[in-house]
C-alpha cells in the first residue's frame, strides 16, 4: 500500500511529541508556512514558530519575528533540529518582543476567514503534492509548482520573508522570491 | 519557425524551403557533425552549425544575418530540448554580442509561455538588463511581466519590476518593485527595499526596507512597538456568571470563592502564573504577591516577560507549593467536570482570542494553537444542552466568572 505524507497530520503529531514538548516553546507560538529542504539527499521540513497578537481591531493584528525552528526528516518525522533563534547571529540585532507588521497584510485583506482557511488548505494540498513527489515518486506538474508558488507569495507574510530568506536561501528563491 | 537539424527554412513564406547547406562529417567518424549554411539563399554562407556532443543534434548556430560576411548573431538551444530557443545577436555590428532573445515553451505543451529579452546596453559584454515576460494561462497575454535592470553598472542586477495583470485585460493590476542596494559601498548588498503598488496606479502604497548583512547574513527588520495598533479592544457582551443570581445547584465547583482571588494580569504575559496564584490561594488560603512568584518563575528558567510561559511549565509553581497535580492534553468537559465535584482545580490552555474579541469572519489569526492559560473554576448546567464553562481569566478585564 503506497504511504503518503500530509503536512497537517505531521504539524500535529509534532504537538504531542514529547521531543517538541521538552522544547518548550511558549504558548501562542503558532508554525508559520514550513520549509521544505533537502539534506545530504533526504527530504526535510522546517516549522517556522512564531506569534500573532490579535488586538480586538480588523487588521491590526500583529506579526512578530519567527523566533523558533524546528527540522523533521520526512516521512519518518524524526526530529533532527530545534533552535531558539535568539541564540542566532543572524538574528541579533531583531528585537524578538517587537512586532513586524500586521495581518492580514494588504494582498489579502479581502479574504474573510473561511476564503484564508480554503487557500490555506489548498496550500497545504501542494505541498503535500510535492513531498510525496519527491518521497514516492507521485504525479507532480509545473502547474502544481506555479500554485505552490503564487500561494506562498499570497499567504506569507511580506514582513516575515526576510526570515524566509534568512532561513533558507534555497526555498525563498524557489517559493517565495517576486520575478 | 526554425528547423536547425533539417535546415528547412521557409523565410518568404512560399512553403519553398530558400536554406542550402553543405555537410561535414569533421571528426572523420562516419557522421556529419557540422554544416555551413545559406539560410537565405543568396549564395553567401549565412551559419555555420555544429553537432558537438554528437547527439544528432546541432548545437550553436552561428549566423551572419545580413550577408556581409561576418557572424553577428548565435542561435542555440539552452534546454536541450532539440528547439532552438536563443538568438545572441550583436545588433549594432560592432562585433560585441549585446543582446539575447530567448522563448521558452516550459511545459512543452508546444506553445511558447515564457520570454526573455536581455539587453548590454553600454557593449561592454555584461547584461545590464532583463524582461521576462510570462504567459501562465496560455491565453497568448502576459500575466506577468518582470523587468530587471544593473542601475550603478557593478554587473548585478539590483532592481527588479514585477507587473501582474490579473484579469487578463492586458493592464497591470499589481506592481511590485524590488531593490537590492549597497548602501555602504562595500560591493555587498546590504539593504533590501520593497515598493508596492496592488492596484495598479503606479503610486506604491507601502514600501518596506530590510537590511541584510551580506557578509555575515545578519538581517534586520523594521520593527515597531504596535501600541497604536488598539491593544485590549474586547467584545463588551461577554457574559459574567452571577453566584447570586444563579441556580447553584445546577453548577459544579465553587466559582463564588474561586472569583474572590481573581486578578487582572494587565499588558504582562503572566496568565499561567496568575492561574497558578489563584489556585494556590484558592486551596491555601495564603496571599501570595504575584510578583514573588513571576521572579521565581523567571528565575527558574519557568517563564519569560517577553515569552510567558511553555506547556510543560504550566504547573512549576504549583509544584514548589507542594500541590498535588496532574498535566494532561486532550481532555474534554467532562473531565474537567469530574475534577471540579472531586474538589480538585482545573487550568487549562485555550486560544484566547474567540474569548476575548469574539468570532468574526474578518478578525481571524493564522495561529492554531493554544495562547492562554486559564482557571476553570466551574460549569454551570443550567441550559443543559449549552452548559456554560465559568473562568477566572486573568487576561481578560472582565474575566472575573
Amino acid at each position: 500500500m503506497e504511504q503518503t505524507v500530509f503536512i497537517e497530520q505531521v504539524k500535529k503529531n509534532l504537538k504531542s511529541n514529547a521531543f517538541f514538548l521538552n522544547c518548550k516553546i511558549p504558548m501562542g507560538y503558532t508554525a508559520g508556512f514550513p520549509i521544505l529542504q533537502v539534506r545530504n539527499g533526504s527530504l526535510c521540513v522546517t516549522f517556522p514558530y512564531l506569534r500573532y497578537k490579535t488586538t480586538g481591531v480588523v487588521d491590526k493584528t500583529l506579526v512578530y519575528p519567527i523566533r523558533y525552528m524546528i527540522t523533521m526528516e520526512l516521512p519518518t518525522e524524526k526530529i533532527l533540529l530545534f533552535e531558539d533563534l535568539e541564540y542566532n547571529e543572524k538574528f541579533r540585532n531583531i528585537d524578538f518582543r517587537k512586532p513586524v507588521g500586521y495581518f492580514r497584510h494588504e494582498e489579502i485583506r479581502q479574504y474573510n476567514k473561511a476564503r484564508y482557511k480554503a487557500l490555506y488548505d489548498e496550500l497545504m494540498q501542494e505541498y503535500d503534492k510535492v513531498i510525496n513527489s519527491l518521497i514516492y515518486c507521485t504525479d507532480y506538474s509545473a502547474e502544481d509548482e506555479k500554485r505552490m508558488k503564487e500561494l506562498l507569495q499570497l499567504l506569507v507574510e511580506p514582513s516575515l520573508l526576510p526570515m524566509y530568506k534568512a532561513l533558507d536561501n534555497d526555498f525563498y528563491n524557489k517559493y517565495l522570491a517576486k520575478g | 519557425m526554425f528547423d536547425f537539424n533539417g535546415l528547412n527554412f521557409d523565410l518568404d513564406g512560399d512553403g519553398i524551403p530558400d536554406s542550402h547547406a553543405e555537410f561535414y562529417d569533421s571528426d572523420g567518424d562516419g557522421f556529419d557533425d557540422s554544416a555551413v549554411a545559406d539560410i537565405n539563399g543568396d549564395g553567401i554562407p549565412d551559419a555555420v552549425l555544429t553537432d558537438y556532443n554528437h547527439d544528432g543534434i546541432y548545437d550553436p548556430a552561428m549566423i551572419d544575418t545580413n550577408g556581409d560576411g561576418t557572424f553577428d548573431a548565435v542561435c542555440y538551444d539552452t534546454d536541450g530540448d532539440g528547439i532552438v530557443d536563443t538568438l545572441v545577436s550583436d545588433t549594432n555590428k560592432d562585433g560585441i554580442f549585446d543582446s539575447v532573445h530567448s522563448e521558452y515553451d516550459t511545459d512543452r505543451d508546444g506553445i511558447v509561455d515564457t520570454i526573455v529579452d536581455a539587453i548590454d546596453y553600454d557593449q561592454d559584454g555584461i547584461i545590464d538588463s532583463q524582461t521576462v515576460y510570462h504567459d501562465y494561462n496560455r491565453d497568448g497575454i502576459f500575466d506577468e511581466v518582470v523587468k530587471s535592470y544593473d542601475s550603478d553598472g557593478d554587473g548585478m542586477f539590483d532592481t527588479s519590476i514585477t507587473y501582474q495583470d490579473f484579469n487578463g485585460d492586458g493592464r497591470e493590476d499589481a506592481i511590485i518593485k524590488e531593490q537590492f542596494i549597497d548602501q555602504d559601498g562595500d560591493g555587498q548588498v546590504d539593504t533590501y527595499i520593497i515598493n508596492t503598488d496592488l492596484d495598479g496606479d503606479n503610486v506604491f502604497e507601502a514600501v518596506e526596507v530590510y537590511s541584510i548583512d551580506a557578509e555575515t547574513g545578519i538581517i534586520e527588520l523594521v520593527q515597531f512597538d504596535g501600541e497604536d495598533a488598539g491593544n485590549g479592544v474586547y467584545i463588551d457582551d461577554l457574559e459574567q456568571f452571577d453566584p447570586e443570581k444563579a441556580d447553584m445547584s445546577k453548577v459544579c465547583g465553587d466559582p463564588a470563592s474561586a472569583m474572590e482571588e481573581w486578578e487582572f494580569q494587565g499588558e504582562t504575559g503572566r496568565c499561567a502564573i496568575y492561574s497558578q496564584k489563584f489556585v494556590i490561594e484558592e486551596l491555601t488560603g495564603q496571599e501570595i504577591d504575584i510578583e514573588e512568584l513571576a521572579d521565581l518563575a523567571e528565575e527558574n528558567g519557568w517563564f519569560s516577560e517577553e515569552s510567558g510561559t511553555p506547556l510543560l511549565n504550566m504547573n512549576k509553581i504549583l509544584d514548589y507549593y507542594g500541590i498535588q497535580n496532574e498535566m494532561s492534553f486532550h481532555n474534554d468537559i467532562d473531565d474537567i467536570r469530574e475534577c471540579l465535584e472531586s474538589g480538585g482545580k482545573v487550568i487549562v490552555s485555550i486560544d484566547a482570542d474567540e474569548i476575548w474579541f469574539g468570532e468574526s469572519d474578518d478578525l481571524f489569526t493564522p495561529g492554531d494553537g493554544p495562547n492562554h492559560a486559564v482557571e476553570v473554576i466551574g460549569i454551570d448546567y443550567s441550559n443543559p444542552d449549552e452548559p456554560m464553562v465559568i473562568l477566572n481569566d486573568s487576561g481578560n478585564p472582565n474575566g472575573c466568572g
